[in-house]
């Protein structure tokens, strides 16, 4: 029998718990849907949610971070939402009626007439056109909000709760770039006269830290570095959320989030892939918690630049045989625990332009060296290496070493695995990679300037695939975030005609021929498709996952529950 | 005394403008761009948002040559204003204002705790040099002070926050600490700092306990405490009343190094924690490229320092009348 006083050292041997009961992955209660009958609903509880760091600002005009977008979808209404199917739509508590011409240049938004802000003000067509002013004010830095409704041309009232809408051009696309955020104007007019960009005087540093909005919950309170505070508006009905406060809590650690989901300070976190495959196995964690595993349209790649200063990347066969030396099925395997899926391509396999074939370069070592001696990069028997003869500006000839340098984020946990991955296979078929670790705003940076050989990389698909213009189309090389300067006029006339075609079989086929093009070029090596990975406290219901994640789409954290005791 | 303290203070000046200075040009040249962490390239187009970092930096007075930047936030400072945070807008003096008080109670209470420690335990240990206990403390203390702080902290969470809930280990207070009366309040603030508090006091303990046994045991084997014992003074009196005292001068300097780096918080320990505190105040503002903060919490350290050593020395001279300043 083990005594009383050694007892607790029982709990030292038992590292998390021994993996005795392992955690449900999507349990079906998890997504019973918030029900008619709220007598079954605790009312009075509260969520408890984690953010990674505070939000940059509670005017949804500056917004731009993740973080920010959690506390948007909460704070205001918008007529148009995004759902979990990644569809747009009008949203009926905002709006009641949205009619564009047979020209598709313009549009009127009809508005429901019993809109209120937090404060009691009505919201009327007026705060919707003076936000759209203040979002295209050069002086106001509204780097998300500006997105889409910079297609607007001009933005009037037509009586109290009817905006015209005139469009630049005829664009499928128009309707959801009505979908930018709102401000009450009767707040921020004030603030703008006094301050135009919203951020430095002393008002609107106020109003960016106190919001009103219109949404299902209002601000109560933000302490510095510790928690945003929100709590359920009385009079929003239609439908009502279930939760009476909803606190975020700054967690910037990812271990101390999880301890914190299993003592159960917090309701939900995100998961990295090592946290759901290892460290949520185990008695404590299925005592408290359950997983949600989904589909994701994040696509993690590599990118070659094009702009001339890496000669190595010039020829496409390079990319291409780059792009076979490549392990993705070890990579899934070893960083990846097996949760994530091979990337296929510029669009994800489930959205409307998707298809279902790989990227294309399946990992064969044979076949990226035929490719490189092809490009006439020509392995050297005494050290292995792959060199080539290039002319030089001044018309001397060198031989360059096949060697690049790939930048990695600092912060990321599994890039420099990934790296080290693909660096063994690179050296067999004699191409040296080297790898540099960067702080994320001089990661940043030098991808916006072209001031890179290959990065490491990520980016997440929008519902709509005129979302690739930015990433792929020439004019995004000094104008978006086409950092590889990748340019193909067969990209760019795709790219517009998909832009600009309403049939949407037809468009579909414009981005299938993007997707084709760029498998071709290979302007990014597209590795790994991440999925959704999340931790619930076991008592929560009504999660709704999507491509975006389980809170970023509507109705979201608004169609969340707890069963009352 | 007071010429003395004069002086320093006096030369304190040139030494802050020395300190911050060097940050000033530090953070200035090094690599990123503060407009380009807030503005981005993803205005709609490139062309806006670089006119959107020019404005910000000329907004912001990142335009001029650096030299006169530095005076004019000099100047600034003077009046103890630091500015306005670059990424929120916030006044830089408030936020340190708030995060350098949560910082100081923590650091100061891991202070107390630590003396209170190793003041007895040296005292003891080096009454009994060479015996069992002795040699069990200062294995204690070498094993102690070589385990990582932020191991410590990940066993405490794991073990008293979360296997035994003892303890919270989550931020400053519990969600609903605003409604709590005063001293509940305060009793619900301490709790949440018992775990980060007992990560930042356990090394120093460890430290200070074996300075404090070391200094001790030099001042046990002087004259003057061998004709105290002559003289029949009991042990506890010979080793508290007379030696102690003279052991324990040197300790000043210790603590008068230990306080800067105390009073800068502890960036593992605030994240694991979340803890708001100075050190994740500054490593975000490093992140962000958030100039006024950076520089702000600079010339606070800098005060912090040049004010602690300075006090250090007067304690000193207060303490041991030997000592004189000119």
């Amino acid at each position: 029998m083990i005594r009383p006083r050694f007892a607790f050292l029982g709990i030292l041997l038992l590292p998390g718990g021994m993996a005795v009961a392992s955690a449900p992955v999507n349990p079906p209660a998890l997504f019973e849907p918030l029900p008619a009958d709220r007598a079954r609903v605790a009312e009075q509880s509260t969520l408890h949610r984690r953010i990674r760091a505070e939000p940059s600002s509670l005017n949804p005009l500056l917004m731009f971070t993740a973080v920010d977008a959690e506390f948007e979808s909460l704070l205001w209404d918008r007529p148009v939402v995004l759902d979990a199917g990644m569809n747009w739509r009008l949203n009926p508590r905002v709006a009641v009626d949205y009619t564009e011409s047979s020209d598709h240049l313009s549009a009127v938004l009809i508005l429901r007439s019993d809109l209120r802000w937090h404060d009691g003000a009505p919201l009327t067509a007026e705060d919707v056109v003076f936000s759209w002013r203040r979002i295209m004010d050069d002086r106001v830095v509204a780097r998300q909000a500006r997105t889409g409704a910079d297609q607007i041309a001009d933005c009037v009232a037509r009586g109290p709760h009817a905006i015209h809408f005139r469009f630049k051009n005829a664009l499928p696309t128009n309707p959801w770039n009505t979908d930018f955020p709102i401000v009450p104007r009767h707040l921020y007019g004030p603030a703008a006269e006094a301050d135009p960009t919203l951020a430095a005087a002393e008002e609107s540093v106020r109003l960016n830290r106190h919001p009103v909005g219109n949404g299902p919950y209002r601000f109560v309170e933000w302490l510095d570095g510790q928690r945003v505070v929100l709590e359920r508006w009385e009079d929003y009905t239609d439908p009502k959320p279930a939760f009476r406060h909803i606190i975020f809590h700054v967690i910037p650690d990812n271990h101390a989030a999880l301890l914190a989901l299993e003592s159960g300070h917090i309701d939900e976190t995100p998961l990295t892939p090592q946290q759901f495959a290892r460290e949520t196995d185990g008695a404590r964690f299925a005592e408290a918690a359950v997983k949600l595993r989904g589909p994701g349209w994040t696509t993690y790649y590599i990118g070659w630049n094009l702009r001339g200063d890496a000669p190595l990347f010039a020829d496409a066969r390079v990319r291409r045989a780059l792009g076979h030396a490549v392990n993705k099925a070890l990579i899934i395997e070893r960083v990846y625990f097996g949760l994530f899926t091979e990337a296929t391509g510029v669009f994800h396999a489930d959205s409307s332009v998707g298809g279902s074939e790989a990227a294309g370069s399946v990992f064969d070592l044979r076949i990226a060296g035929e490719l490189l001696d092809e490009a006439g990069w020509m392995r050297d028997p005494e050290d292995g290496w792959r060199y080539r003869e290039i002319m030089a500006g001044d018309g001397a000839s060198r031989r360059l070493r096949a060697a690049f340098t790939l930048n990695l984020p600092q912060g990321s946990q599994t890039a420099p695995a990934v790296a080290e991955i693909f660096q063994q296979d690179l050296r067999k078929v004699g191409v040296d990679m080297t790898t540099q670790v960067l702080e994320w705003s001089v990661f940043n940076e030098r991808n916006f300037n072209g001031n890179f050989e290959a990065y490491f990389g990520a980016w997440t698909s929008g519902p709509d695939p005129d979302d690739a213009w930015n990433l792929f189309h020439s004019t995004a090389r000094a104008n978006g975030r086409n950092y590889t300067g990748y340019a193909s006029a067969a990209a760019d006339e795709l790219l517009a005609r998909g832009r600009a075609t309403f049939e949407p079989e037809a468009r579909r086929e414009a981005y299938r021929g993007l997707a084709e093009v760029v498998r071709t070029d290979e302007p990014y090596t597209f590795l790994v498709s991440a999925p959704t990975l999340w931790a619930f406290s076991k008592d929560m219901r009504g999660v709704e996952n999507s491509p975006r994640g389980p809170s970023l789409v509507y109705p979201g954290v608004r169609g969340w529950w707890r069963e009352a005791k | 005394m007071w010429r003395y303290a004069l002086r320093r203070l006096f030369w304190g000046v040139p030494t802050f403008l020395f300190i911050t200075l060097v940050t000033f040009f530090i953070v200035h040249l090094g690599p990123g761009d503060p407009a380009f962490v807030s503005a981005g390239a993803s205005t709609g187009s490139t062309e806006l948002a670089a006119e959107a970092r020019a404005r910000l930096r000329s907004q912001w007075g990142l335009d001029g040559p650096l030299v006169e930047r530095y005076v004019r936030w000099v100047g600034r400072c003077v009046r103890l204003d630091f500015g306005r945070s670059f990424h929120d807008g916030q006044s830089v003096r408030a936020k340190l204002g708030e995060r350098f008080a949560r910082t100081a109670l923590l650091a100061l209470a891991a202070l107390v705790v630590a003396l209170l420690i190793a003041i007895p335990v040296g005292a003891q240990a080096a009454a009994h040099a060479g015996g069992w206990f002795d040699r069990g403390v200062g294995l204690l203390c070498f094993g102690l002070f070589a385990i990582p702080r932020y191991v410590m902290g990940m066993l405490l969470i794991v073990v008293v926050g979360v296997q035994l809930r003892w303890l919270p280990f989550m931020g400053m207070g519990s969600p609903d600490a605003g409604e709590m009366p005063g001293i509940e309040r305060w009793v619900d603030v301490a709790r949440h700092s018992l775990l980060i508090g007992a990560c930042l006091c356990y090394p120093l303990a460890a430290y200070l306990s074996r300075f404090v046994r070391d200094n001790v045991a030099a001042v046990l084997s002087e004259d003057y405490i061998r004709t105290a014992r002559a003289k029949g003074a009991s042990r506890m009196r010979v080793l508290y009343v007379h030696a102690l005292p003279n052991a324990l001068l040197p300790l000043l300097t210790v603590i008068g190094l230990a306080l800067p780096g105390l009073l800068s918080g502890a960036v593992i320990l605030e994240v694991m924690f979340s803890w708001p505190g100075m050190g994740r105040l500054m490593f975000d503002a490093v992140m962000q490229r958030d100039y006024p903060v950076i520089l702000g919490a600079s010339a606070l350290a800098a005060v912090v320092v040049l004010l602690g050593t300075l006090a250090v020395d007067l304690l000193y001279a207060a303490a041991d009348p030997r000592v004189r300043y000119t």
